[in-house]
């Protein structure tokens, strides 16, 4: 989730991104081998945050790693899973920090 | 005891987000666009790129590594586009973090971008490991990044990721101080 960090002067906000539901893990070490692990993965962490309620989930993806056809049929997989969920706020990085400078703004101390 | 790490954050009471219209969750898709600007002697780099490729493990070399180069040029000729057609056909918006010395060598994507109405944030000047890059030349490339990204986009950014980090990075992305958002933690 954003939070403020004052640690280096100015307080500043995270917007913070994850190597978590990530394609890196796709070319990583006991990383996935396959689109359908990547996919569960997605769907999981989604899920998983869905109940929680009020989370965020940073995707991450790569050109040369999400972008081959395989792994790319599993973003597109994901992306229809939660447009037809209906419940989740899809939004770019830049509309989720103004929503939380203006809803959340800073109010001392470290976050 | 005193630590400049913070390892308690929202703890047991993070706040209610209260996200728009009710939503449950924020989803927040990140395209990555460093095609062309990682590790490579055409560069004046010590070695080709060995990082986040199919060749896991994959070694640097003091020369121009063919494989590599061609695997990271795979993201920008057809990956970034099929990507692209996934996004776009469904009207899902993307937060591109783009590196600037990426994007200045394939101004179709920057183009694309901009007319999908994609937020570009700014990925460094380089993708390159800044771990143990001295400090004022960091803070350069920081200041070259976004004067580069203004150039080629028409606005300047309002979101960092520099993503190979320096101890530095974090006070040096304070210290601009025309980001909105720091997305390296």
């Amino acid at each position: 989730m954003p939070y403020w960090d004052a640690r280096h002067g100015k307080p500043q906000l995270i917007v913070p991104y994850s190597l978590d539901a990530n394609d890196m893990k796709m070319v990583a070490l006991n990383g996935f081998t396959e689109g359908d692990q990547f996919f569960r993965y997605l769907h999981d962490t989604f899920e998983q945050l869905r109940e929680e309620g009020g989370r965020m989930m940073s995707v991450g993806l790569h050109g040369r790693i999400a972008g081959r056809p395989a792994r790319a049929r599993a973003v597109a997989r994901f992306l229809d899973h939660v447009l037809a969920s209906g419940d989740a706020w899809i939004a770019r990085r830049i509309d989720i920090a103004r929503h939380w400078q203006t809803m959340h703004p800073y109010a001392g101390g470290a976050a | 005891m005193t630590s400049p790490r913070d390892l308690v954050g929202y703890g047991a009471t993070p706040p209610a987000a209260q996200w728009p219209a009710g939503a449950r969750v924020a989803v927040q898709f990140v395209i990555n666009y460093e095609e062309g600007a990682e590790n490579s002697v055409l560069k004046g780099d010590k070695g080709s790129e060995a990082f986040l490729s199919d060749m896991v493990g994959a070694a640097s070399h003091p020369a121009r590594a063919m494989a590599m180069e061609s695997l990271y040029e795979y993201g920008s000729r057809a990956g970034f586009w099929r990507l692209h057609r996934l996004f776009t056909e469904r009207g899902v918006p993307v937060t591109v973090f783009g590196v600037a010395a990426a994007l200045a060598m394939n101004p179709a994507v920057i183009e694309a971008m901009l007319a999908a109405d994609w937020e570009i944030a700014s990925h460094g000047y380089r993708w390159i490991d800044y771990q143990y890059v001295p400090e004022d030349v960091e803070r350069e490339h920081i200041a070259k990044a976004i004067a580069l990204h203004t150039q080629l986009t028409g606005a300047r950014p309002l979101g960092w990721y520099q993503g190979r980090t320096s101890p530095n990075t974090a006070r040096l992305v304070v210290d601009e101080g025309g980001f909105l958002y720091d997305a390296d933690r």
